[in-house]
Order: structure tokens, then C-alpha cells, then sequence
């Protein structure tokens, strides 16, 4: 969301002047008159007009998707589907090249995703944030990260010790230590700095005391 | 290759009108140079460098070969 103010010796010249300024479309966004303006007394005593105008979310959507088209379009057929829910925007790519876009552990695809969040705040006042997801990939990987949690608490729970996964990005160490919060007598932490920094899987019998016991040494040693 | 570093530059940074990006050989090697207004040099890099190296696996991707340099002159 971003408000702007625009000035022309009239209403409509005023809005006018924004958007061409902005590149704005006339649904895309609301104003409110503050200052109506007057010719005066043969331009003596002549007052600008002045509006306030509040961009909505279509105006980011259409930029977005028109960004990602743009910058998508080097990487050969791969078409562009942008949503929005609030302040939250996901962007859903499809089509037959999007192998390489991915890249390994999805490297490519979080790399895209930074750029666009860059792009899209550059443009509002308000934080927005991006999510792209290609083919369902981060489905997908969701899925098979929930698997391979499952398989290593099994084995912490057997012989009683801890794993340290492979380096993950956040998003993926946040679903992790999302499932291992659902287990009684396992917890997880992040250890070793960015771009390494992985997860750990430890047994963990008496959790619930060391929650109430201590609650803040706990989120801080948890935080991901 | 330019044109798209140029693109996403002049998407991400306060003064699109000062990029200006240069791709040429040095030593075999290919090398991108991007010269940006002094006050988004630190925009360009990201914390940890994390903007520039996007750039960099984004082009990557898409030249399917790691062997160039990109610099961030300023």
C-alpha cells in the first residue's frame, strides 16, 4: 500500500499527473480531494489542487506479473500467475522450462523470490511479501521434507541421540521445527550461520518441563 | 544478459536512470559490471551480499555456467 500526494491547477489534472507519474489504471487506485483549488481573481490569489491518492493492490499485482514476465521471459515458455490475499502476494509459475528455474534445493527459485520482494517493496510504503512457487514445488518438497523428519524422529526416538540435518533454507528449517513441535519428547533447533545454517533433531524426554521451566532460553535457543 | 541485469536493476533500485551495465572478456572470462547511484550500492549488494549473489544464481541459471564475474563498481 503506498499514499502519495499529487498537485495540478485542477482535480482531475492533479490525479491525471500521478498517473502518468506512477503508471497507474484508473481501478487501481482511490483519492481523496484535499485541497479543491481555485482559478482566483485573473490567477491572483490562484490555489493549487491537491489530492491524496492510495494505490490497491491490482496496481501491484499487474506490476508484479508484469516484472516477472519481463524477466522470465529470457528463461524461455513459462507463464506467470500472480495472487494476492492482503499483504501476502504468491506468484505461481508453469510451463515446460522451469527445471532450470528451480535450481537445486530450489536455490534458483528462492533467488527469484528475493529479487521480486525487492521490486514489489520498491514500489509500496508497506511491507508485502512474495512467495513463488513453481509447479508446486515447494508443495512438493513440503511433503517430502514432512517424510524425512518422520524417518529421523523415529530413529532419535530409538536410540535416544539427535541428527543434524542438512543445511536448509529458513523456509524449509521453519516446516521442520513446525512438525517437531507436534512431538512431546522431541525438539529442534538451528545451529551454524546462513547460507549452512541447519536444523537439529534431538531426543528429548522431558521437553515439557524445560518448557514451563524456562521459556525464554528455550525460544531462543529454537529460534530458527 | 545485459539487458536483463539492466531490467532487474532498474526494478530494484531509487535511480533507475543511473544504471548502466557493462558485459565484456577479461582474460577469457566473462565479466559483468554494473555501476549504480552511489545510494543503492548498498540495495544492489544486500545484507551479506545476499541481492547480488541472487543476481548471480539467476544468471547462472540461465547462461548454465558459473565461470563469470559480476561486479558491483562504485
Amino acid at each position: 500500500m503506498k499514499k502519495l500526494r499529487a498537485t495540478g491547477p485542477t482535480i482531475a489534472e492533479a490525479i491525471e499527473k500521478a498517473k502518468e507519474r506512477f503508471d497507474l489504471k484508473d481501478d487501481e487506485f482511490e483519492y481523496t480531494v484535499i485541497e479543491k483549488g481555485s482559478k482566483g481573481f485573473f490567477g491572483l490569489m490562484a490555489k493549487e489542487a491537491v489530492v491524496e491518492i492510495t494505490i490497491k493492490n491490482g496496481f501491484y499485482k499487474r506490476k508484479l506479473e508484469q516484472f516477472m514476465n519481463q524477466v522470465l521471459s529470457t528463461y524461455g515458455d513459462i507463464n506467470v500467475d500472480v495472487q494476492y490475499v492482503g499483504r501476502k502476494f504468491s506468484v505461481e509459475l508453469g510451463g515446460k522450462d522451469l527445471g532450470r528455474l528451480i535450481g537445486k534445493h530450489g536455490k534458483t527459485l528462492a533467488a527469484l523470490q528475493h529479487i521480486a520482494t525487492i521490486y514489489l517493496n520498491r514500489l509500496s510504503d508497506t511491507k508485502l511479501s512474495v512467495i513463488i512457487d513453481a509447479d508446486e514445488y515447494r508443495e512438493r518438497r513440503k511433503k517430502s521434507l514432512e517424510q524425512m523428519v518422520r524417518q529421523v524422529i523415529e530413529s532419535v526416538r530409538s536410540n535416544r541421540g539427535k541428527v543434524v540435518l542438512d543445511p536448509m533454507f529458513a523456509f524449509e528449517r521453519r516446516v521442520v521445527h513446525e512438525i517437531v513441535k507436534k512431538y512431546q519428547d522431541i525438539r529442534s533447533y538451528s545451529i551454524g550461520v546462513e547460507p549452512y545454517r541447519k536444523v537439529v533433531i534431538e531426543y528429548c524426554p522431558d521437553k515439557k518441563d524445560l518448557l514451563i521451566s524456562d521459556q525464554n532460553f528455550k525460544s531462543s535457543v529454537c529460534g530458527s | 544478459m545485459k539487458h536483463l541485469v539492466e531490467y532487474i536493476l532498474k526494478g530494484i533500485v531509487k535511480h533507475p536512470e543511473d544504471v548502466v551495465v557493462v558485459e565484456f572478456d577479461e582474460d577469457g572470462k566473462k565479466v559483468v559490471e554494473i555501476v549504480v547511484n552511489e545510494e543503492d550500492v548498498g540495495q544492489v549488494i544486500g545484507k551479506d551480499g545476499r541481492t547480488i549473489k541472487s543476481l548471480k544464481i539467476l544468471l547462472t541459471a540461465l547462461l548454465d555456467n558459473e565461470n563469470f564475474i559480476l561486479r558491483v563498481i562504485r
